[in-house]
């Protein structure tokens, strides 16, 4: 199957997705609420709808496996965060956030899955 | 006259007219390309690892940086502990998909784990308010 339409339709899917969830955590206040809406599952809304549609629901049930690693790896990289963005700033502090999922995510899959 | 104390949280449709389309575009942007990114991982890797990245963090450093330019460091940091709780409730998320898109079918599961993930994330946002006020 050609994957190129189907990233193409995941990317759009996505992006409404993420915008949608960002104009409801701009609705609600105070910030600490609206960060909730930071780790909405916006990305994996969109790119599941289209992984049922395209490849079935088998496929969607096996990424829900690997988002479940990549949870446990987002929850460690926002308490790292909290520390990091209050000392370094949102950028750098950001970096060092991705920074964290990956080391998490990468050792918790060669861990659980290989 | 003195400010009430702040309600643990609200709903204002106003301030929705406060965004810029640049920032809208900018996280439009984010998630496309997280997408695409996760379906390359799992073209490449494998479907665990694409679904690894439907959780990977991409849309908090836009949000992060449009609130500590607008409203500060403080700010940002307590969206953070907001995003912390939301991650939490994510992983509820993953598990009731993993567990329900088969038995009940994709409609209702994604739809579940939707409801699982809101109900769950403000269960906690609440109760983590209570237990520190």
């Amino acid at each position: 199957m050609n994957q190129v339409p189907i990233l193409a339709v995941k990317a759009v899917d996505g992006g409404l997705f993420v915008v949608l969830f960002a104009l409801i955590g701009e609705a609600v206040q105070p910030k600490r609420f609206s960060g909730l809406f930071g780790a909405a599952p916006s990305v994996a809304l969109g790119s599941l709808i289209v992984i049922v549609l395209a490849q079935g629901r088998n496929e969607s049930v096996v990424e829900a496996k690997g988002m479940m690693l990549g949870a446990v790896a987002m929850v460690i990289a926002c308490l790292v965060a909290v520390h990091a963005v209050r000392r370094w700033r949102a950028v750098r502090g950001s970096g060092v956030m991705w920074a964290a999922w990956m080391v998490v995510a990468i050792a918790g899959y060669l861990l659980v899955f290989l | 006259m003195t400010d009430g104390p702040q309600p643990l949280f609200g709903f204002d449709l106003g301030e929705v007219r406060h965004i810029r389309l640049r920032d809208l575009v900018v996280r439009f942007a984010f998630g496309a390309v997280i997408s695409v990114v996760a379906g390359v991982v799992g073209i490449a890797v494998g479907p665990v690892a694409g679904g690894a990245f439907l959780a990977f963090p991409a849309i908090l450093p836009a949000t992060l940086t449009l609130i500590e330019k607008d409203d500060g460091n403080e700010a940002a940091v307590s969206d953070l502990r907001g995003g912390v709780l939301g991650a939490v409730a994510l992983e509820l998320f993953a598990l009731v998909v993993f567990f329900t898109v088969n038995r009940l079918g994709a409609p209702a599961g994604l739809g579940l784990a939707f409801v699982v993930w809101s109900v769950a994330a403000l269960v906690l946002y609440v109760a983590r308010a209570r237990l520190t006020r």
